[in-house]
This record gives C-alpha cells, structure tokens and sequence, in this order.
C-alpha cells in the first residue's frame, strides 16, 4: 500500500540521519548495498551541478561499499588531523516524497540542514537536497544510490561524509 | 609594525633559516603584501581554455582589487579593473561567463571587449557641453600574459616579461603543459575553500614533502584498505609510496620565489598519462619523459599558484582576503583527448586527495589552521625552516641537470625545508621595497 512504503521510506531516511549524529558507523554502512553510489556533485558554475559524475570533478562520489569503508577508516582511526576531534552533528531531513516507485527500486526526494559543532572552527550550518534510490530487499528497504546536493560551491572548513 | 622594517621578517644569519611568526597575523603586514606583492606583480588567473572565445571572461582578484580577464575579438586576452567607468558597479554576473557586450548592470552603459565605451544610457543630453565617450574606457589591468595557456596578469606595468619571471620554473610548467598533442584543458567542476590561515602557509604545504607521511598516512591507509576490499580497477590505484615510504626526490628553490618538489612514483604505469607513452618517447628525449611520467611533481609559482602533476593533475589557485581567511580554488587540469578511462582514473585520484571534501585536503587544513593559531603565542617568535641546510646543493644537481634547469638551490631529500629559503626571501624583498621587483636577485 502507498501509505506503507512512504512510511518505510521515511523511516530510512530518520534512521540514517541517527546512525550518522550517532557516530554508529557500522550499522550506518550496512544500509547501503553492496554496489552503492553516494555522489555529491561539485558546482561547475553558479547555477550548474556537474552532470557526468564519471567525466567531472565531484565532491565526493564513492562507487561500492569499499570506498565507504576508506572514509570511515579516516573517522575512525583517529589519525586524521581533521577528524580528530570529530564534528558533533545533528541531521534534520524533511519534505521526504516518493518520485517513482518501480516496485523493486523506489526514488525517494527529500532535504537536509546538518548543523556542525566543529571543535577546531565552531558552528557550521549546511543544507541542501537528497535525491535516493531505495532497493527493496527481502529484509526490507536499502540504499542503492544517494545523491547529495550540497549548496554552497564555497566550503568554509572541511566537510566529510558524516557531515551532509 | 614599521613598515619600513620588514627585512627583519626572515633570519638567515648561519646554520639557521627561520621567520617571524607575525608574518602569519600581523593585519598591516598583509597590507603591505596586497600592494607590493599582489597588485604590483604577475599573478596567476586562469587557463586559456576557461576563455576560448571572443567573449568569454573569467572574473578574478588581484590583490584586493577585481578584475576580470577577456578574450577580445582579434583573439588576444586583456584585462579590466572590474567596476563601472560611471559610479564603479561590478561588471561581471558570475565567475565566468561570456560578454561580448558588457553591459553595466546598474545605469546599462555598455563596453566591447577590448574596452571602449559604447552606449550611454540617454546619452543626447544633461551633460554640459556633450559627452566625450573615450573618457569611459575600462580601465586595463596594464600586463596582461600567457605562458603555454596560464594566464597572468600584473597591476603594474613596471614588471619582467611573464617568461622571464617564471624563469626557471618554465621547465616543470612545460612538463605539463607539453603532455598532449592536443594541448590541456580544465576538466568540468571546481571547488573553493575557506581556511582560518594565512596565504604563505598554504604556498608552503603545497609543496612541503615533510608533512607527507604524518598528516597523510591514514590517507595511505585508507586507500590500500580500500583496495584490499577489492575496489579499484587498474588505473584507478592510488599511488601511496611517497607517503609510505623512502623514494628518490627533491626540492628546489627555483629562484624568484618559486619552488618545486618531486618524489618518484611508485608505479607510474598506473598514471593516466602513460596511455600517451608512445606519443611521448616520439616527441621528446627519455629525461624529459622520465620526468613527465616518472616524477610526481609539485610545483610553486610566486606568489599564488600550485601545478601539481603526482596521483592526479591540478591547478590551485590561493586567493588571500585577510591576514588569517585564505580562499583557494581547484580545478583539474587535464590532456584534451584522453581516452574516457584515463580521464575517470584521473578524476577519482582527484577527488581522493585534493578536495577540501576529499581523504587528505582536510587534513591539510586542520594542520594549517594550527599554526595559524599556534602563530597567535607571539612570545615564541620563529618558525624554523633549517632541515636539509647541511646536505644542500648550490644549482643544479643530477635530476634537474638533465633536463636543464638551473635551480638556485638543489636538495635530494623531499623531508628538507631549503626549498623554503627562496619563497621567503623573495617575499622579504618584495614587501622590503617599494614597487614591483620580480627579478632574480640571488642566483
Ligand atoms: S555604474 Fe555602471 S552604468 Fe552607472
Ligand atoms: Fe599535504
């Protein structure tokens, strides 16, 4: 039923959004399937994303679970200048709608504002857009794709993947 | 601080090299810095290919002044103060565009591209004794310059031409530039940063080799655990060993403050460029190819511009706005025509290591930013920069020889900070005396 999946879907998205404030990295990651995609555009002009994540410079764009692995061993290796301190975050996601559902695959849109406490820089406030592909597996819903719009082309500070 | 007492900045007296830690956050310092480094000299702005044609311009800073750089009907590139003749609005809507009527957002007065006052909004009356458009013009920025596609501009006039204060560092610029047959060309997408620091700090991490294998080994370690996992494709490899361990390189003071270090690739086969091996052994002799493809190079240009040709290409350009807040822009440089493999590899190596958003940029950061607020305990006054002083060469030594480069100082161990030496003595002349002085004063 309609009503079901949208409530799964929302469900999803709230959970991440905790695992990540919660710095539960484990769990978070195996919310992804194996052949994931998270992808955050970088801006090629004022108005303009980059559309060709393969044949541009993105932000950030990680293809499958080991690159996942790569950045949360920075996190928590605690031998990342950067990271160390961690960012204390807190994740609001909202306006979440189903775009398409195929049965299988639904596409889910929503928003996000994270605001950070960095220790080394203080208060950062960022927003932007999420754009999912959600796969439906026996043991429920999980993510295949994850395209983060992030709205500033000027990043004040560093921004890493828990942060967005 | 006296202005007329800058010199004391830098403490060469024997066995040591150190500077003046207020350098890094004295606000009237960073003054003298906008006028007689940044808007009295050549600085970097931006690639040929971002302005192919009639119309295109790119809007930049010198100094604390905009401008904005355009390629003219006849095909040459010129350069404008960016404000409006009449009451100074900005002139450019976005970083690049294309114009090839510039019209004045404010009253709608319009320029062409190489300047010239073209309309005056109801232009027949009110002015006494009519209008003399010619007074109008933009103002031209008063050099305007390429070097192999990088184009440079000065707010001075009184400079060297562009070739002869790139001097040296002409040789390590062609070894990218001269890659293709088709020429180079910047790779869609970019990002600017913000860091809490200093601009000097930032030209110094970019090509300081001692760092390496503290701030970046989880770096080293992150990539080979994603490549344990089974990730990565061939070209795809992230080459690690000049952050693991002992490779043959070198640091170099080039002379007019620029500076370069290279350190020997681990597996260079996983380059992008080496699918152009052939076209390369063709066109030029093994030193130059070993160069190109076999030393991962990064390279200074004074005052605000990295070239760095190691995992991936790139062209950083530093933007100072305060004694302590630093802007820099990135963007991949790349060969026009390389297969779609090469050009994804490349992307990817890319985005691992020099996005502020990337594995190894932030950590970069976060350690600048340190000493930009260690650099605030004013009581401890010196930055030292001596390791290496007791192995370094005067000119050249096997490496650059072979391609015949003349560095002013040669050090066979990227873990040395001699390469320092050039940087901060041509920034001590340049804010010691006034006006423009870009010619090589020590070699
Ligand atoms: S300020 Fe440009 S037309 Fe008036
Ligand atoms: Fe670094």
């Amino acid at each position: 039923m309609k009503n079901d999946k949208i409530k799964e879907c929302e469900a999803l998205l709230y959970l991440e959004a905790d695992l990540l404030d919660s710095r539960k990295w484990t769990i978070w990651r195996d919310l992804y399937v194996e052949d994931c995609m998270i992808w955050v555009p970088a801006w090629d002009t004022e108005d303009d994303l980059v559309e060709d994540p393969e044949l541009s410079v993105n932000m950030i764009y990680l293809l499958g679970k080991p690159a996942i692995e790569a950045r949360l061993h920075r996190i928590e290796s605690d031998d990342a200048y950067a990271s160390l301190p961690l960012a204390r975050t807190s994740h609001s996601v909202t306006n979440i709608r189903i775009v398409e559902d195929r049965g299988n695959e639904v596409d889910v849109s929503a928003k996000w504002t994270v605001l950070s406490l960095e220790p080394r820089r203080g208060k950062s406030w960022r927003g932007g857009w999420y754009d999912y592909t959600l796969r439906c597996a026996n043991s429920g819903l999980m993510i295949k794709t994850k395209k983060i719009t992030l709205l500033e082309n000027m990043i004040d500070g560093t921004v890493d993947i828990y942060q967005i | 601080m006296n202005v007329d007492n800058m010199a004391g900045m830098v403490d060469d007296s024997t066995g040591v090299f150190r500077v003046d830690r207020n350098a890094y956050i004295d606000p009237t310092i960073f003054e003298r810095e906008m006028e007689t480094i940044f808007e009295s000299g050549w600085i970097y702005v931006c690639h040929e290919s971002q302005i192919e044609k009639h119309g295109d311009y790119y809007a930049a800073r010198a100094g604390r002044q905009p401008i904005f750089i355009i390629r003219d009907s006849d095909g040459s590139i010129r350069g404008f103060i960016d404000a409006c003749p009449h009451r100074g609005a900005v002139l450019t809507r976005t970083r690049r565009g294309s114009l090839k009527t510039i019209q004045c957002r404010f009253h709608g007065w319009c320029f062409d591209t190489s300047g010239n006052c073209t309309r005056i909004k109801n232009e027949e009356g009110g002015w006494p004794g009519g209008i003399d458009r010619t007074r109008f013009a933009l103002t031209p920025v008063p050099a305007v310059e390429s070097y192999k596609g990088f184009v440079y501009a000065s707010l001075s006039a009184d400079v060297s031409p562009l070739g002869d204060a790139l001097g040296e560092a002409r040789h390590f610029i062609d070894l990218v530039a001269d890659q293709s047959p088709e020429g180079m060309e910047i790779v869609p997408g970019n990002q600017s940063y913000m860091i809490n620091g200093n601009w000097k700090l930032q030209a110094e991490n970019g090509v300081d080799g001692y760092h390496v294998s503290t701030v970046h080994r989880v770096f080293a370690r992150a990539v080979a655990k994603r490549e344990a996992l089974g990730d990565q494709d061939e070209m795809r490899k992230t080459e690690a060993a000049r952050i693991n361990g002992k490779v043959e390189s070198g640091v170099y003071d080039l002379g007019n403050g620029h500076m370069l270090l290279w350190a020997r690739r681990g597996n260079p086969e996983v380059a992008p460029l080496a699918e152009n091996l052939n076209w390369l052994n063709r066109q030029y002799d093994a030193d130059k190819v070993d160069w190109m493809l076999n030393k991962g190079r990064n390279l200074f240009l004074f005052p605000n511009m990295h070239l760095m040709d190691q995992s991936s290409t790139q062209i950083r350009v530093t933007i100072p706005h305060a004694v302590d807040r630093t802007e820099v822009r990135v963007y991949c440089i790349a060969p026009r025509g390389e297969s779609r493999i090469a050009r994804a590899a490349r992307l990817r190596k890319f985005e691992d290591f020099f996005m502020v958003t990337g594995m190894a940029t932030p950590d970069d950061m976060a350690a600048l930013e340190d000493v930009q607020r260690g650099s605030d305990g004013r009581l401890a006054r010196w930055n030292e920069m001596d390791r290496g002083m007791s192995f370094v060469l005067i000119g050249a030594d096997n490496a650059t020889a072979k391609i015949g480069a003349s560095p002013v100082t040669s050090n066979s161990d990227w873990d040395s900070e001699t390469l320092f030496h050039g940087f901060y003595r041509e920034w001590s002349n340049r804010i010691s005396v006034q006006g423009p002085k870009s010619e090589r004063a020590t070699h």
